[in-house]
């Protein structure tokens, strides 16, 4: 599926393979949504802010310790079952729809690939972790407690010079704190990865041990994923066709109504919102319905006369549209028959 | 809330019957009635009568009668329902709020 997604040159940190495309949220995956996407459910949260997503993904996925290349990697999840839990977050069926969420999500560095080299990828394979805040850049997360590296800070450059602080240094790309705290909706989709200069780094981790923020949850990505936003229009719902073309969950309702996508726009008459009308709605009045010649001809009485008419037969035809509607939208449905 | 989970299904044609009644019929006569209304309108544009319509229309107003007979019959089936099935009295209450005016 990954052949759907266009690619966007992302900046990458230094000295990492490039990363995966990451899709145009807007426009490239219109096209994959296509009829595969039938969700039967209302989704857990609502699928376009990305903190409840976040939030009902740390909660559902399970972290277990796995082998990758040789190495044990602890507190770790796969791709594949990534996509699996966003895909059943948000109740859809699209595989690919799922992982453009989840790389939102990583796009905030919500979680990273072990090898820090690529972006979420739907592949048992692949494995990810959750960040924690990392106290020190030459400490990292994977390998020591979060209480333990916090206190390492102040003599980071002393820290064993392991071999994975220099990883640790260009992949983990943390931002700083300014950047993490007001990460908005420009970085979800663009997934900046900045890379401060190391001075940098260790000036704005000793600040942030000094006033002892280190905690064990990273915050949560924010941001709207805008193709999993409801649509403005109220009268558009899961279940009744958005009357635009461009709406994005047109093509989700066409699929639950069984009906077949058509190009272009087709004119249809709303029953419900017809008899709403009318029956606020005084009928038009006979003088106003007849050639201005007609009204001169005849006098005041007959005017009142053909108003008298003209109101009978209006209100003969609300209350045959009233009947029809109660009928249509009071008995039909129960007995489980379309009233149309 | 769906209506199939609402009233159960060994039920539901009944009470449909009980409440609606022969609100069928009444669609079909006032649907000819309209209709022979509609066509006089249209045909004139100072419309010299409409009781020969009427007059034709209300030897067939029998429904009426019926449904009118049996109106509290089907009051008292749906004020039944709405006490003894929760579901039906919540769905009442939201169809309040979103149909007011039925």
């Amino acid at each position: 599926m990954s052949s759907v997604i266009h690619p966007t040159h992302i900046p990458s940190g230094r000295g990492q393979p490039p990363m995966p495309p990451l899709p145009n949220g807007r426009n490239s995956p219109r096209t994959s949504i296509g009829n595969q996407i039938t969700p039967r459910r209302s989704p857990i949260v609502y699928p376009a802010l990305l903190s409840r997503v976040a939030e009902a993904f740390r909660n559902r996925v399970q972290l277990s310790d796995q082998v990758k290349d040789g190495l044990t990697y602890k507190d770790v999840f796969d791709g594949r079952e990534a996509v699996d839990k966003i895909a059943y977050i948000i109740k859809t069926t699209d595989r690919n729809l799922a992982l453009l969420l989840g790389r939102a999500l990583d796009a905030q560095k919500f979680f990273h690939a072990v090898t820090y080299d690529h972006r979420l990828r739907d592949n048992a394979n692949d494995l990810y972790q959750f960040r924690t805040v990392v106290a020190s850049p030459f400490t990292s997360g994977e390998l020591e407690e979060e209480e333990g590296s916090v206190k390492t800070t102040a003599a980071p450059l002393l820290n064993e010079g392991s071999e994975y602080s220099a990883a640790v240094l260009t992949a983990q790309g943390s931002p700083t704190p300014s950047g993490e705290s007001d990460s908005g909706f420009g970085d979800i989709i663009e997934g900046i990865t900045r890379t401060p200069s190391p001075s940098q780094f260790i000036q704005s981790d000793a600040r942030r041990a000094n006033t002892n923020v280190a905690t064990d949850d990273a915050p949560l990505p924010t941001g709207v994923f805008t193709l999993l936003t409801d649509c403005y229009s109220p009268t558009c719902s899961r279940d009744r066709l958005c009357y635009s073309i461009a709406c994005p969950r047109r093509l989700e309702q066409q699929a639950r109504l069984n009906m077949k996508p058509q190009p272009g726009l087709k004119k249809q008459i709303s029953k419900e919102s017809l008899g709403e009308l009318v029956t606020t709605e005084p009928g038009t009045l006979w003088i106003h319905s007849v050639p201005q010649e007609i009204v001169n001809s005849v006098s005041e009485k007959e005017k009142r006369r053909q108003e008298a008419i003209n109101e009978v037969i209006y209100t003969e035809r609300d209350f045959v549209r009233d009947m029809e509607y109660l009928r249509d939208v009071r008995v039909f449905p129960f007995l489980r028959r379309p009233p149309r | 809330m769906k209506e199939s989970d609402i009233l159960p299904v060994e039920r539901r044609t009944d009470f449909l019957e009980q409440v609606f009644w022969n609100i069928h019929d009444i669609i079909a006569v006032n649907t000819r009635l309209r209709d022979a209304l509609n066509k006089r309108q249209k045909s004139y544009a100072v419309v010299e009568q409409i009781g020969d319509i009427l007059l034709d229309a209300i030897p067939h107003f029998g429904p009426f009668v019926s449904y009118g007979a049996h109106q509290l019959y089907g009051k008292y089936e749906f004020e039944k329902e709405k006490s003894s099935n929760p579901a039906f009295s919540a769905f009442v209450e939201v169809q309040k709020v979103s149909h007011p005016f039925l």
